[in-house]
């Protein structure tokens, strides 16, 4: 399995899990992540719903090139990225990552290479939604940092 | 990039120069919250960079100044982001502020 999915319903984990692990069966290890909507933003205020926008042409390539990237560099047997868009509810899971090697620091490497990733390189454009009103979400510093730790690192 | 502090002026042109060459520019995240899901800009030839694109926006749109200054944000020709930043008549364009998944 080597897939990217933009997906606009709730994200099915037990689903898309027993998908990947069927797919995976054989390799050393399996490292999956989920991200879920925090319930409270970073001024601590309650978030009602978060919104993400994505772009029709270039959001879905961009998750595929973070995963194929992955691949290559941590020869991934098998990669999974799910992202949602639309409007989300706090609580719901908004990404699923899966990363599968032959050993078990490969994949954990990997799963959190394509977050790292996706935070700050994939089309997307978060907005909070929150009683005082509407707040567009900006890569914070240490999202850049976090990417940038892979540049000189090795696996 | 440069900084946009005010509109630049636009000198009037001879005859022979002036071309106008009218574009589509779709907005995305906050900028469509501005201004709109898109906008029509019309260049002259000449004019068709990425400089002069963010003059037109800020003279049409004066509050998305502060976010056509942000070095983050991408101009997107044809579905692809580039970096030089120039573009001809015909071209689809897209503005694309900071992106932020997971």
């Amino acid at each position: 399995m080597e897939q990217a999915e933009l997906c606009t319903a709730p994200l099915d984990l037990a689903l898309w899990q027993a998908r990947f692990q069927a797919a995976a069966m054989g390799c050393g290890g399996a490292v999956t992540f989920t991200g879920n909507v925090r319930a409270e933003n970073a001024r601590g205020e309650a978030v009602e719903a978060l919104v993400l926008e994505h772009h029709p042409r270039l959001t879905l390539p961009s998750m595929q090139k973070i995963g194929e990237e992955a691949a290559r560099r941590f020869s991934l047997t098998h990669w999974l990225i799910l992202h949602r868009t639309g409007r989300l509810s706090p609580h719901e899971p908004i990404v699923f990552v899966a990363a599968a090697a032959p050993h078990r620091r490969a994949a954990f490497n990997a799963a959190d290479y394509m977050m790292d990733h996706l935070k700050s390189e994939a089309v997307f454009w978060k907005k909070e939604i929150c009683n005082s009103g509407d707040l567009w979400i900006e890569p914070r510093t240490d999202d850049y940092s976090d990417k940038e730790r892979w540049q000189n690192a090795g696996n | 990039m440069k900084a946009i502090a005010a509109p630049a002026p636009i000198w009037p042109l001879s005859a022979a120069k002036m071309v106008a060459v009218r574009f589509t520019v779709e907005l995305y995240g906050k900028l469509a919250d501005i201004a709109g899901r898109a906008v029509e800009v019309e260049l002259n030839t000449g004019e068709t960079h990425f400089d002069a694109l963010l003059t037109h926006l800020s003279t049409l749109h004066p509050p998305l100044i502060p976010h056509l200054n942000d070095a983050r944000l991408m101009l997107c020709v044809n579905d692809e982001v580039v970096h030089g930043g120039v573009f001809k008549a015909g071209d689809s364009l897209a503005l694309l502020p900071p992106v932020s998944g997971g």
